[in-house]
């Protein structure tokens, strides 16, 4: 009898595990954060085009992702619908973390977009720690003064997987 | 049945049953522990290429980068490509990149490989599929609750919790405390 409810109970965890984990198989996309609540995409070229009407917006923006943290996945850049461009968008201050094999892929990301003045000594950080990512020579040449970027405070994010 | 014995019994049971988990655990957090140092779910490396130049004309297709993944001899399907800049275009593909300048030919090949089995302990310890496993890790967390306080009573005498156990628990209280004081 004991090695009956031995079995069964082995039987029911192994189960229950395969339940659970099931949602982990094939998925078609990765989601970080909320769900995503607007439809309409905005283009990521309208809002670089007049990035401080938009600032304090809620939008939903679309593109590849090509660039990211690829430790800890906090932050991602987006390509643009015209060539040569391409958006920031941060999971750091809202506490999202994006699946760290996202690059190459289509990703949705609504959040808020913010206006950030990066100071000289975060963008060395910045260019210190993409240079270390991709195995690049530092540049700090490029570095003239503090600079005002924008860049989306990411709420949620889908990433397709195909 | 004394309150022991039963003790004993939850304490060996679960601890028994939390094994797996807590190899798994343990692996990943001395992994994510270190991320300042390396990257505990990938290993990037970066290999200097060369093929030909790209005509302007031959960059709206994506057989233009198929050729050029076939002709670096890249194990690796194409996904996606990018221009982050008139010169340069960056092809995107299942297992890394490649950062390729069109009018020179020199290409940067970005290899991203997955720690197998070291990536998907991370991805459990950091609750990544959330949903189902937030609630299986607090299910483990409770264990190991339960492991700490079975565990002071297992014994009895001098090697108890009245023996030398109080004076390892002591130890094991303050020195947690001590490094919040130096560092808080």
């Amino acid at each position: 009898m004991n090695r009956k409810r031995s079995f069964f109970c082995i039987a029911a965890v192994l189960a229950l595990s395969l339940i659970m984990s099931a949602s982990l198989f094939a998925q078609d996309e990765k989601k970080a954060g909320a769900e995503l609540t607007i439809k309409e995409v905005t283009q990521i070229t309208d809002i670089l085009d007049a990035p401080e009407k938009y600032v304090g917006i809620n939008v939903l923006i679309k593109g590849t992702v090509v660039d990211m943290c690829v430790k800890r996945g906090g932050w991602m850049d987006l390509a643009g619908d015209k060539p040569f461009t391409k958006f920031k968008v941060d999971g750091r201050p809202t506490k999202v973390l994006f699946p760290l094999d996202s690059t190459g892929k289509t990703a949705l990301v609504e959040g808020t977009i913010v206006q950030v003045i990066q100071s000289v000594e975060e963008q060395k950080e910045l260019l210190k720690h993409n240079a270390e990512i991709h195995g690049e020579e530092v540049d700090l040449s490029v570095i003239k003064g503090p600079k005002k970027i924008y860049q989306v405070n990411a709420l949620g994010a889908v990433i397709k997987q195909k | 049945m004394n309150w022991r014995r039963l003790n004993n019994i939850v304490h060996r049971d679960v601890g028994y049953f939390c094994v797996g988990l807590t190899i798994i655990y343990c692996i990943s957090g001395i992994a994510v522990n270190h991320t300042h140092e390396w990257n505990p779910n990938f290993r990037i490396t970066h290999i200097d290429m060369q093929t030909d130049p790209i005509d302007e004309s031959e960059l709206e297709s994506v057989d233009t980068y198929r050729a050029v993944i076939r002709k670096l001899n890249i194990d690796d399907e194409f996904m996606n490509v990018f221009r982050p800049s008139p010169d340069k275009v960056k092809i995107f593909m299942q297992n890394g990149n490649i950062l390729l300048d069109i009018h020179t030919g020199e290409a940067v090949y970005e290899k991203v490989l997955s720690r197998t089995i070291l990536r998907e302990m991370n991805y459990l310890h950091l609750n990544k599929p959330r949903s189902l496993w937030t609630w299986a890790a607090d299910a483990y967390a409770a264990a190991l609750l339960l492991l700490a306080v079975t565990g002071m009573f297992v014994l009895k005498g001098k090697t108890g919790i009245k023996g030398r156990g109080k004076w390892l628990i002591g130890a094991g209280v303050i020195f947690p405390i001590v490094f919040i004081f130096a560092y808080l």
